[in-house]
């Protein structure tokens, strides 16, 4: 956990002037770095303060405290946790809307990447205390999510409202057993008078425990108890229930009729609920041009209408619906398009990728963002290759997190690994960002291919897992400078005990003259003693290879092998350190850079795995 | 200890015949549970857990006769139980004693009463509208010494309501005057995910809670730990502490109008300590919760003319005869067999109950917030605070309802 006490008023003072100078992306990863270090608060004034703080730093810090996020016991992500729940409680302060609903999109922007379930569902918890109207969107897609759909209808029953509602009315009518169940839960709890057709229908189901909650549901809904009623929800216009009635007696001409005057009424009077109640049943009554009703919909300048008609648009899922949906991208106005995208992607069709393809390259990130997901969501190997050579142009953090996660979750990517080198080796970064490592990535920076720990820099982890292997890599130390190569580590024990490392040190330092000998540059750190005299001085790069196959441990310092070791040999019968060292006897694990306070860089990493 | 003895064993005129005799059902049969099993008044029939181990042990410790369950609602749906205890972690209170209500049932369930106020007043009306009986499982406003004073509430309430003390009055909830926070009740921060053991259901067991990976401190003996289910040393005691206040303080039909916290940011998933927690009333009347143990000189109660001090020392001279004088505090039902075979409302019920619940809760989300709250204790919410009204009833998992 970050917790380091240092004068709390002077170091207050400063970092928040620190975190208020810059909105940069640089300026954004500072002043998280420093406000992340002080959580969680002491007391209110501190808590305040801080997030104050944190608060001003907009989407940005949401997005990038998101990225922090691990599942749990994969890591510690523990003080980002501490600022993404204290900024939910923050920013639900009275009077803060402004911020909270910059807040809630930076979280709800957050969920729409693909992450591990509990990862997302802390970011819905998150949502369920300072999400609103904007969240509902994005929180609708997670409907679909088996794994999350229970905590996104939570969250829409606390946003409430007619956007929730026609929502989850949507996702009941798509789904079946315990989804049903649930959105049938939330349907009541919103008293969304919309859902009595479609709940009358299920009333009448075969399976007992669906009758049964809906026939509850209904009973709440029709019993009209103004005590139950929901503080401010405005009573639905009865010609709804009339058109449903007409509807459900098979007089489709007449509900026809009737929704659709209900509907455009509504539309005329900007009055989003009863428009979204009334195109429903506009839509399942018509007999001919359901296509171009929703496409109109579509287009409007209403949010809740235009979801609540893609969301009836999937539906339509024919071909020729597919390519009327891409040409009507061709000229829909910006606001509609990342909706019209994410429904392109869901209709499943190959004949969408124009408009996807277009949608990459759009000038606005939101329809960017909604490409992704929609290639993301289309499959198939076009879509991946679009979004493999889409991903060095990415021209946001969110956008490169996006086309990361949605590639890496496509079986197709198993194609994009980077291929080995004549010599049979792999880059291990890729000379722009931290792609492919997690652990401490706020500590270490990347500038033209070039890998630093930072002077804040602790543990970075290897996304992938080596047993036997060769490892090259360039480094050039600053004076007194001490990091370390982690081999065969679990993530976040003691690299040097759970696992091993290979000291990164600079030898020549005065603070390091009366060192232990399995302390120095090239040591199996505490176990096995390199051969000294081969370091460059600081500042300058040097050569290095490590080559570990089982417990045979070889370092070879700029064309000098400096050690030759068997681990479990050398540390029989006991570790020169005099401690327990599980990590001796591991066969396999992650790599690590092992930041001790120093400023150490790296280029060309490369891993030849020997297995 | 009462034991179930056989009718044939019962001679004479004063004997409960068995069809006379209450049944009751125990849902939960953990450490709290168990000795619920035993509490006079009834004779238990069923029991109830989704620990099949615990609920196998308990089996084998019961007469013959107590049929075990995995579903409360097969319970709930025996005609012939009576009483209905409670004994699950909160989380569950408000679910099952609002189904027991609907099932007609009558009710002893385990503090706190519920773990938000909207489910409280949800539990209320449901006992209300279905005309049950019910109780709290705390006691001291009727019954006991109370903690450090060494006599019960009574003689207390006769103080307060004698005016000897003034008005208002503030009392002091802490360690100098004879009450523990209980700061171990604090949950983990680092659970690694683990695989739940093949005997406990924890699907059904979380129930209504947001689902997160099993661990065993979540649940068992430790679940007080984390909000989802509790609220920590103030959940596990704060309703014993706190409801003979609202009695002594003629408030068991309001509540405060503001909470003040003094703590350290909590965390969103496990509770944490706390300093103090100020809970005030629209007339002046104040209770502190003094959870760091500063003030080691307050009295328990004070008022402008008179201090209380635990041991039932106090500044008024010749206090006891005075009291002696005085008469004694409106009698209650003291009997919750009583209360079921008559149909007269328990001491501590569903309305006195849920509104000195409303307390622990008050305090539980102003920790969690971070933020001091103004409460409007007639509608039941937070003043001008959305994002607090969100804690004050938040939504259920899956279908589960009040």
């Amino acid at each position: 956990m970050y917790k380091r006490r240092l004068g709390f008023r002077g170091g207050l003072a400063a970092f928040l002037c620190c975190a208020m100078a810059s909105m940069s992306a640089q300026g954004v990863d500072g002043a998280l770095e420093n406000l992340l270090e002080g959580l969680p608060a002491e007391n209110q004034r501190e808590f305040e303060a801080r997030f104050s703080a944190l608060a001003a730093l907009g989407a940005p810090a949401s997005a990038r405290l998101a990225e922090m996020l691990t599942p749990p016991g994969a890591g510690d992500d523990e003080a980002a946790r501490y600022a993404l729940s204290g900024l939910a409680k923050h920013v639900t302060r009275p009077g803060a809307e402004a911020e909270r609903r910059a807040y809630a999109l930076g979280v709800a922007e957050a969920l729409a990447a693909p992450r591990d379930p509990e990862v997302a569902r802390f970011l819905l918890a998150q949502l369920e205390l300072a999400g609103g109207p904007e969240c509902v969107a994005p929180v609708s897609r997670l409907l679909a999510d088996p794994a999350l759909y229970d905590d996104a209808a939570r969250v829409l029953r606390v946003i409430g409202g007619p956007e929730s509602g026609a929502a989850l009315l949507a996702a009941l009518q798509r789904s079946q057993d315990a989804r049903a169940l649930v959105f049938i839960a939330a349907l009541r709890a919103l008293a969304y008078a919309p859902a009595a057709e479609t709940l009358r229908r299920l009333a009448a189901s075969d399976d007992a425990a669906l009758a049964a909650e809906a026939r509850t549901a209904l009973a709440r809904l029709e019993s009209l108890d103004a005590r139950d009623a929901p503080a401010g929800a405005p009573a639905m216009d009865p010609r709804i229930a009339e058109a449903e009635a007409l509807l459900a007696r098979g007089q489709r001409r007449e509900a026809e009729a009737l929704a659709g005057a209900v509907y455009a009424e509504a539309v005329a009077a900007s009055d989003a609920m009863t428009a979204v109640a009334a195109l429903p049943l506009q839509a399942e009554a018509a007999r001919r041009g359901v296509l171009d009703l929703l496409m109109t919909a579509a287009a409007s300048p209403m949010p809740e209408v235009r979801a609540a008609a893609l969301g009836l648009a999937e539906g339509h899922d024919s071909r020729s619906a597919v390519r009327r949906w891409v040409r009507f991208a061709e000229t829909a106005p910006e606001e509609a398009l990342p909706g019209v995208l994410r429904l392109l992607g869901a209709l499943g069709h190959g004949a969408a990728l124009p408009a996807l393809r277009a949608g990459l390259a759009s000038e606005s990130e939101a329809v960017r963002l909604a490409a992704i997901q929609g290639l993301g969501a289309l499959g198939g190997k076009e879509a991946a290759a679009l979004l493999q050579a889409r991903r060095p142009q990415a021209k946001t953090t969110a956008e490169a997190a996006l086309l990361r996660n949605t590639v890496f979750a496509m079986p197709e990517a198993k194609a994009w690994i980077p291929a080995p080198d004549d010599e049979g080796f792999v880059p291990l970064f890729n000379g722009r960002d931290l792609e492919g490592w997690i652990g401490h990535t706020l500590g270490y920076e990347v500038e033209d291919g070039v890998v630093s720990s930072k002077r804040v820099g602790l543990n970075l982890y290897s996304e992938a897992v080596y047993g036997d292997f060769i490892l090259r890599f360039d480094f050039k130390l600053t004076e007194g400078a001490n990091n370390g190569i982690g081999i065969r580590v679990p993530l976040y024990g003691h690299a040097a005990y759970d696992g091993m490392e290979i000291q990164v040190l600079d030898d020549h330092a005065e603070a390091h003259a009366n060192l232990k000998p399995w302390q120095y540059h090239g040591a199996v750190y505490g176990v096995a003693a390199p051969e000294l005299g081969h370091l460059k001085p600081a500042g300058e790069w040097n050569t290095q290879e490590i080559i570990a196959r089982g417990p045979s441990i070889t370092v070879i310092l700029n064309g000098h092998t400096i050690l030759e070791a068997d681990v479990v040999e050398a540390a029989t019968p006991a570790p020169a350190h005099g401690r327990e060292h599980p990590g001796l006897t591991r066969t396999s694990g992650h790599l690590a850079l092992c930041g001790h306070n120093s400023v150490v860089s790296f280029r060309g990493m490369r891993i030849k795995p020997l297995d | 200890m009462f034991t179930i003895v056989p009718r044939k064993a019962l001679g004479g005129p004063g004997h409960t015949a068995p069809s006379e005799e209450l049944t009751k059902a125990v849902i939960g049969v953990g450490g709290m549970g168990r000795g619920h099993l035993t509490y006079p008044g009834a004779r238990l029939v069923a029991v109830c857990d989704v620990d099949r181990a615990r609920l196998e042990d308990v089996l084998e410790r019961t007469a013959a006769g107590v049929r075990g369950y995995h579903d409360f609602r097969e319970v709930l749906a025996r005609p012939d139980i009576d009483i209905v205890h409670i004994v699950t972690p909160p989380h569950w209170h408000g679910v099952m004693a609002a189904a027991a209500a609907e099932a007609g049932k009558d009710i002893w369930c385990e503090k706190p009463l519920t773990r938000t106020v909207a489910e409280g007043r949800a539990v209320a009306r449901a006992v209300q509208r279905n005309g049950r009986m019910f109780r709290v499982n705390t006691w001291f406003r009727f019954r006991d010494n109370f903690y450090s004073f060494g006599t019960p509430v009574a003689p207390i309430k006769k103080l307060v309501d004698s005016g000897m003390l003034g008005w208002p009055l503030r009392v002091t909830i802490g360690k100098s005057t004879g009450f523990d926070w209980k700061f171990n009740w604090v949950g983990r921060t680092d659970l690694r995910p683990e695989k739940p053991p093949a005997h406990f259901d924890y699907d059904f067991w979380l129930g209504p809670a947001p689902y997160k990976p099993y661990h065993p401190h979540r649940t068992h003996d430790t679940f007080r730990g984390y909000w989802d289910y509790d609220g920590g040393g103030l959940g596990d005691m704060g309703q014993h502490y706190l409801d003979p206040v609202q009695y002594l303080l003629n408030k068991d039909d309001t509540g405060p109008v503001s909470v003040e916290v003094d703590a350290p940011q909590q965390h969103h998933d496990a509770a944490g300590v706390w300093r103090r927690i100020v809970l005030r009333y629209a007339d002046g009347c104040e209770i502190l919760l003094d959870g760091e143990g500063r003030e080691t000189k307050a009295p328990y109660i004070e008022g402008p003319e008179g201090k209380l001090y635990k041991g039932f020392e106090s500044d008024i001279p010749d206090l006891e005869r005075k009291l002696a004088e005085l008469p004694e505090p409106a009698p209650q039902v003291t009997d919750f067999a009583e209360s079921v075979r008559e149909r007269k409302r328990f001491a501590l019920n569903e309305e006195n109950g849920h509104r000195s619940c409303t307390l622990v809760n008050l305090g539980i989300v102003a920790l969690r917030l971070g933020r001091n709250l103004r409460f409007d204790p007639d509608t039941e919410r937070f003043v001008d605070d959305p994002g607090a009204n969100r804690l004050l009833d938040q939504p259920m998992r899956g279908s589960w309802h009040v």
